[in-house]
């Protein structure tokens, strides 16, 4: 009995020490990682997601040195991985007031945030400064400037892009070799590095057999989007106001697509690709540079080369994401300053180097600092992809992205794997994705 | 008439027993099914993150055996020499070389350099491909080959200074099973891992504790004090556990807000201390304890409280066993709440199902680190339960849960 | 903790009051009076307050429900007052009710002015320390528990030591975890206005909460003891209905109304009726979870629940082993279903999982059976719209087969083992047994286990959340694996219609709550309630 007096006092005192410790918790202890700082003086959260720890290094170092030199206090949050569901915690942070200042946004969110009046239109305090949106690729810089009232670019500013990035060909060198098929890096410096030529290596790495297969890809909208985009169609028609996946071209790249893996040597469609490919498995892998420094760690030859023209010819998607403000922050001239120091040359330059990005500032000095990070010795099969007819990412101002994407992956997944035919897909898909425009 | 119940005897006993090898073979093999996940969970643990991506995948973690060979760490192959596997050591690689086939066997292939093959210059028909024929040189034997398309080979090497050549992807490696212990502090040194453990050990301790209190105080009121609308009250609130708790997701995360507990610890508990499920339990439990117990303790002038913490729960052990592990499950456990109000860049009030669902997006390079999360992760609760599941059962089974 | 304990000399004096033919009006009645009716008044000012919205601002239903509850807080002040004077039982009740209540109420706002909800974040920080003295507590509570069955002189022994054990563990925590500097920064904190307020507001509550109680009272006001029977009940259940109402039953009601707004949760809601109701019946996305969810339950309970039998019958036998095979069997629960799912998602890796490559191996050791060549299936577990949904429920019945198998079992127990020496000698079988014996016998607890399992199936979220990532969103292939409660949670946290997400968890909650009625009609014998 005595015991069990004791075990409740026990219970009692250290309710009660949780209790107190309180104050030292936000004075000594902790961090004030879980408030906004409303008003605390020169006081900023930030927050991007790292591709990978080293990156997470970088940019923790990055956020040290700017906080020396614009004279702020700065606390840099890495932010979990995409799939981790960064958008939707910044969203659930947003409504209950604890989101970071400045953050990082994918490029295809920017109008969902903009709309939904959470994010800053920085354009006035951009203008007091020597800002000017043409140091930047032109493709992020009309979704960050566009304005949803007047439906034109170039008025507001949400942000600045933190880097941007495209896709390339990962290729298991010693698969290649071994299968004796032509070399894809040689096939693209002489311009044959065509759908046919593709086929062809893709079924020549499939013919060694056994677990070995030539091509593949994540079942996301940017690889099957290459296809659309490659044979000369598109998702959207030229003003982003409806959807075009029922064009012609459209049609043709998914049904060139959908032939491909009915009859070619490819890692099942929804199947996860980097893990054979790491395995050894793979010939030719679809994935962006942010896959780079992870694939080093494989202990075979590997290389990157650019994807192959379509019968549009090239074509590669342009991905990116900003920084942007948050709508309540408390110190909105030093969040800005925060985000210029952010996309700086130097800046960009630094993260290049940990080889996950391509700098998105039109800048020499930053592009070099992204070609040295070797290996892969094809690094420029990147920067070709930006020059190259790229797509850029965008939001839909005039809909709903996450809404038309949820249905275009669901039917695009039909039509790869048989459960749909190419013209019922035809016949359908403008209306399906309809409610994505309407709201 | 007695051999006869003898026979019959002897049948039913041998009946009994193959009845008995039937229920032990079913048993079994659930139980196989059961574990092979979490054996699988332990061995891959320790692996290096290659042999997690290895096909035909292996249960136990191994690594390559490798050689001192001039004062560089290389790896071991068991080739064929002579017919013999022999250890060999892979000196060179990306020879070009040639998949060569017998024209008169042609599904049996041989990957061979270049260098060691000449071209007779003769043509021959295999499969309705015309094929050039080389003069192929292995070992000390020559033979006419036809080169069905180009490759890359390595040369080998064995101790005793013999030679061959294979595809080195395709050469089985010498491995040895061994264990990479280092992955455990590699994941808890991971910004999230080690606040998580002991934030879920706090969190689940106040929860248990709580929860144990709030239900003995009011199984204790449903069972025995007679007050107006006991049993409307009981009622509903016993209706409560149909409510899936997804309905007050957002209505409760607002609740939170306004209360300023988003993204502290707090948030997963003090919510947490009331439960309609364990108020019934205890209930259920008290209201088979004689109520005599409690009259003649009112007449020595004992008020309701000591009653309850002098009579009543001494007698409950059994019930608050089982309570107590029903709640600790469902505390370290918690998922989907923990998930809404703890924020991603806070840390600090990670536990460990967050903790892990987030290790699952961040590392998928590197699923030993997972697997070394996982284990790090059940590990309290499946030992807390094995410690105390000589009491568990009996004490589900006494706490008149029917 | 315990209520104070009237003395013999007290007793004497409350037999003398009862006793005396006029019954005077002591000065702690007087104040007692005057507390309730400053409480009246109080309520009354509070509730004029939030009406005007001078110094309390609060918005939308809320407001209406704090209007209501403290219209009625100072109604029955004000009766109370009345009572008291009339020395009435009522007025006790009342004015016990209500101080409970404010105590709660002043004592929250207290804590939660001192910050001791948020600061359980200090002690989570250095709680790390504290774990080794919290073993050191949990061996003493094991050495308590060898200590029966032994030799006399040994219990002491082990006693003493656990006694020992568990106090040093228990001061060795508290301290190591900042027991001290808390104490420090607690005291400092509660003596600042707004937290000091409410916390003499709480203490005043808790004495008067002592005198209504006492037997000074009882004697006053001339209380049976079924009356203060109301009064104890009332005071044990309260912990139990403050919680409910705070954390279940508020938060339901809002999500009533916000699920008839347009609400997203960030901004203002407007009121919409049953539009979000409406748009449900339309909506495709909707009905695709509510097929899913269908299909998942339809197979994913009765092979939770089924096999749960069997085993349990099987592990009841009393065979050597069986306790081993039970603690393996409750494995996966214990793990907890992230745990779990994770483990399981590289398992399904159709490339190089090792699921797929088991079934290769079984075929052809299958194949050598000469003249068969089948080809071993090969199936894309999850990113598969025809298997996506199997693979959750395989994973389902991994982790609740071995929980439901433990409850059975329990239910097992109260089977007296006669019952079955009886049908052996009637010459049953196993079978015969099993269907004669323990299904009867297990029907109620085969009607809990179904519902819980019901409850659980119905709200599939973390499997799908868990499986489907990184490669797939939680919908899985083509919408294949989306459950109500995977869109009610896109709904509330990524597109933020707060309204049309409390919508739909209300359908879900109809849905769960007709199922579980059909549950209880099919076992009308069912001994949850009428026990």
């Amino acid at each position: 009995m005595k015991l069990r007096k004791l075990g409740l006092l026990v219970v009692v005192l250290s309710m009660f020490v949780a209790a107190c410790s309180g104050e030292t918790a936000s004075t000594t202890v902790a961090p004030d990682t879980t408030e906004v700082s409303e008003g605390e003086g020169d006081s900023l959260r930030w927050r991007t997601r790292p591709d990978n720890d080293e990156e997470a290094a970088v940019y923790a170092g990055i956020s040290d040195t700017l906080a020396a030199e614009l004279g702020i206090e700065l606390q840099y949050e890495p932010g979990g991985t995409e799939t981790a569901g960064y958008q939707q915690n910044l969203l659930t942070e947003l409504a209950a007031g604890t989101a970071p200042d400045v953050f990082w946004l994918p490029g295809t969110d920017i109008a969902d945030f903009a709309t939904r009046g959470v994010i800053l239109d920085a354009r006035s305090l951009a203008d007091a400064t020597d800002h000017s949106d043409d140091d930047f690729y032109p493709g992020p810089m009309f979704h960050l400037t566009f304005d949803p009232d007047s439906g034109e670019a170039g008025g507001v500013l949400w942000g600045l892009p933190r880097d941007v990035s495209t896709f390339g060909l990962y290729m298991n060198v010693d698969l290649i070799q071994e299968a004796g098929v032509e070399d894809p890096r040689e096939l693209a410096a002489n311009g044959e590095w065509t759908w046919q030529k593709f086929g062809e290596v893709v079924d020549g790495i499939g013919a060694l057999g056994g677990e070995v297969v030539g091509y593949g890809q994540s079942s996301w909208w940017g690889p099957y989007g290459y296809w659309i985009n490659a044979a000369g169609g598109g998702f959207f028609n030229e003003d982003r106001s409806a959807c075009a996946l029922d064009s012609t071209e459209s049609v043709a790249g998914l049904a060139a697509l959908a032939e491909f893996y009915a009859e070619s040597s490819v890692v099942p469609w929804g199947e996860d690709a980097e893990a054979p490919f790491r395995a050894g498995n793979v010939g030719l892998f679809q994935n962006g540079r942010w896959a780079t420094p992870g694939i080093r760690t494989v202990d075979f030859d590997f290389d990157v080369v650019k994807l192959p023209d379509g019968p549009g010819g090239p074509s590669n998607w342009l991905f990116w994401g900003a920084y942007v403000i948050n709508a309540n922050t408390s110190n909105p001239e030093a969040a800005w300053d925060l985000v210029a120091a952010l996309t700086t040359a130097d800046v960009q330059a630094q993260v290049a180097e940990s080889g996950a990005n391509v700098p998105s500032r039109v800048s020499q000095a930053a592009l070099d600092a992204f070609l040295t990070f070797t290996p892969p010795a094809n690094n420029q099969a990147f920067l070709d992809g930006l020059s190259e007819n790229p797509t850029a990412e965008g939001p839909l101002w005039a809909g709903s992205w996450p809404e038309f994407v949820s249905v275009m992956d669901a039917e695009v997944g039909a039509v790869v794997t048989g459960a749909t035919s190419i013209e019922d897909y035809a016949a359908d898909i403008c209306t399906l994705t309809e409610s994505a425009f309407t709201g | 008439m007695t051999t006869e119940a003898a026979r019959d005897k002897r049948r039913r006993q041998r009946r009994s027993i193959l009845g008995k090898a039937g229920i032990y073979f079913v048993l079994s093999f659930f139980a196989l099914l059961m574990v092979f996940p979490f054996v699988y969970m332990a061995a891959s643990a320790l692996k290096t993150p290659a042999d997690t991506f290895r096909y035909p995948p292996k249960v136990l973690p191994r690594q390559a055996a490798t050689v001192e060979v001039n004062g560089e760490e290389r790896p071991l192959f068991l080739l064929p020499i002579d017919g013999i596997d022999t250890e060999v050591v892979l000196i060179e690689e990306g020879l070009e070389a040639g998949v060569f086939t017998d024209p008169v066997s042609p599904e049996e292939e041989l990957a061979w350099p270049l260098s060691l093959a000449l071209p007779t210059g003769e043509l021959v028909t295999v499969d309705g491909e015309s094929l050039e024929v080389y003069a192929v040189t292995v070992g000390d034997r020559s033979s006419e080959l036809a080169l069905k398309r180009n490759t890359v080979v390595g040369r080998f090497e064995s101790t005793a200074g013999d030679e061959t050549y294979a595809v080195v992807r395709t050469a089985p490696a010498a491995e040895s099973v061994s264990a990479e212990w280092q992955n455990f502090s590699e994941v808890l040194q991971r910004p999230a891992m080690e606040r998580a453990l002991s934030n879920t050990i706090l969190v689940t301790v106040l929860v248990v504790l709580g929860v144990l209190f709030t239900s003995i105080m009011g199984g204790y009121a449903f069972a025995r004090i007679n007050f107006p609308f006991r049993n409307a009250i009981f009622v509903t609130y016993l209706g409560s556990i149909m409510i899936p708790f997804i309905v007050v997701l957002v209505p409760l995360f607002q609740l939170m807000v306004a209360f300023d507990w988003i993204d502290h610890l707090g948030v997963l508990v003090w919510p947490f201390l009331f439960n309609a499920y364990g108020t019934f339990l205890m209930r259920q439990f008290f209201v088979g304890i004689p109520g005599e117990l409690d009259e003649s303790a009112v007449i020595d002038g004992a008020t309701r409280w000591t009653i309850l913490w002098r009579i009543y729960v001494p007698l409950s052990w059994p019930a608050i066993a089982t309570l107590g592990t029903f709640s600790f499950l469902y505390a370290w456990n918690s998922f989907v709440w923990p998930l809404v109000a703890i924020n991603t860049a806070n840390t600090e009030s990670y536990v460990l199902t967050i903790a892990l669902r987030q290790l699952g997006g961040q590392a998928v390079e590197s699923p030993n680190l997972i697997f070394a999360g996982i284990v790090i992760a059940v590990v309290v609760p499946i030992s807390i339960f094995i410690a105390a599941q000589r009491y568990f059962v009996e004490n589900v089974a006494t706490s008149g849960i029917k | 903790m315990g209520l104070p304990q009237s003395s013999k000399e007290e007793r004497l004096a409350v037999n003398a009051t009862i006793s005396s033919p006029v019954r005077a009006r002591p000065g702690w009645l007087m104040a007692l009076g005057l507390w309730q009716l400053l409480f009246g008044l109080g309520s009354g000012v509070a509730m004029g307050m939030v009406a005007s919205g001078t110094g309390i601002e609060v918005i939308g239903t809320p407001r209406l429900v704090l209007l209501g509850a403290l219209g009625l807080a100072a109604l029955l002040a004000l009766l109370s007052v009345f009572d008291i004077w009339r020395l009435a039982h009522r007025g006790r009740l009342i004015a016990f009710v209500l101080n409970l209540i404010l105590a709660a109420v002043a004592g929250f706002f207290t804590l939660q002015e001192v910050n001791v909800f948020n600061g359980l974040d200090a002690l989570g920080a250095n709680f790390g320390r504290g774990l080794p003295f919290l073993a050191v507590m949990a061996v003493g509570w094991l050495v308590s528990g060898w200590a029966t069955g032994v030799r006399p002189e040994w219990e002491r022994a082990l006693l003493l030591t656990s006694r020992g054990l568990m106090a040093v563990g228990a001061g060795a925590l508290l301290l190591s975890v900042g027991l001290l500097p808390g104490l420090w920064t607690f005291l400092t904190r509660i003596v600042q206005p707004p937290a000091v307020i409410f916390l003499a507001v709480a203490v005043l509550a808790v004495l008067v909460l002592r005198l209504v109680k006492s037997s000074q009272a009882t004697a006053a006001f001339g209380s049976t003891s079924k009356q203060l029977e109301v009064i104890d009940g009332i005071a044990f259940v309260s912990p139990n209905i403050l919680g409910f109402l705070a954390f279940l039953g508020g938060p339901l009601v809002i999500s009533l109304f916000v699920s008839l707004t347009d609400w997203d949760g960030l901004g203002e809601a407007s009121f919409i009726g049953l539009g979000n109701y409406i748009e449900l019946l339309t909506d495709p996305f909707f009905h695709r979870s509510l097929l899913n969810i269908l299909f998942f339950g339809v197979v994913a309970i009765p092979l939770s629940v089924i096999p749960a039998l069997a085993l349990a019958s099987a592990l009841n036998m009393k065979l050597p082993g069986m306790r081993v095979f039970r603690a393996l069997y409750f494995l996966p629960a214990v793990a907890g279903v992230v745990g779990v799912a994770l483990i399981w998602k590289q398992l399904y890796n159709a490339t190089i999982g090792y699921i797929n490559y088991a079934l290769l191996q079984l075929t052809e050791f299958v194949n050598l059976i000469p003249g068969l060549e089948l080809t071993a299936p090969q199936p894309q577990w999850l990113s598969n719209p025809s298997t996506a949904m199997l693979s959750m429920v395989i994973v389902f019945v991994f982790s609740t087969i071995g929980f439901n198998t433990v409850l059975f079992l329990a239910g097992l127990q109260g089977v007296p083992p006669t019952l079955y020496e009886a049908a052996e000698l009637d010459g049953a079988g196993v079978w015969g047994k099993f269907r004669n014996i323990t299904i009867p016998v297990l029907a109620p607890t085969t009607v809990f286990v179904s519902i819980t399992t019901t409850i659980l199936a119905l709200q599939l979220f973390s499997e799908p959340f868990i499986l489907n990532a990184p490669q797939l969103s939680p919908n899985g292939p083509d919408n294949a694996t989306l459950t109500p409660v995977i869109y009610l949670y896109q709904n509330a946290f990524e597109r933020f219609n707060q309204g049309y997400a409390s919508a739909i968890g209300w359908v879900l909650f109809l849905v769960i709550f007709a199922i579980t009625i059909v549950y209880f009609r099919t076992q009308r014998e069912d001994g949850v309630l009428t026990s």
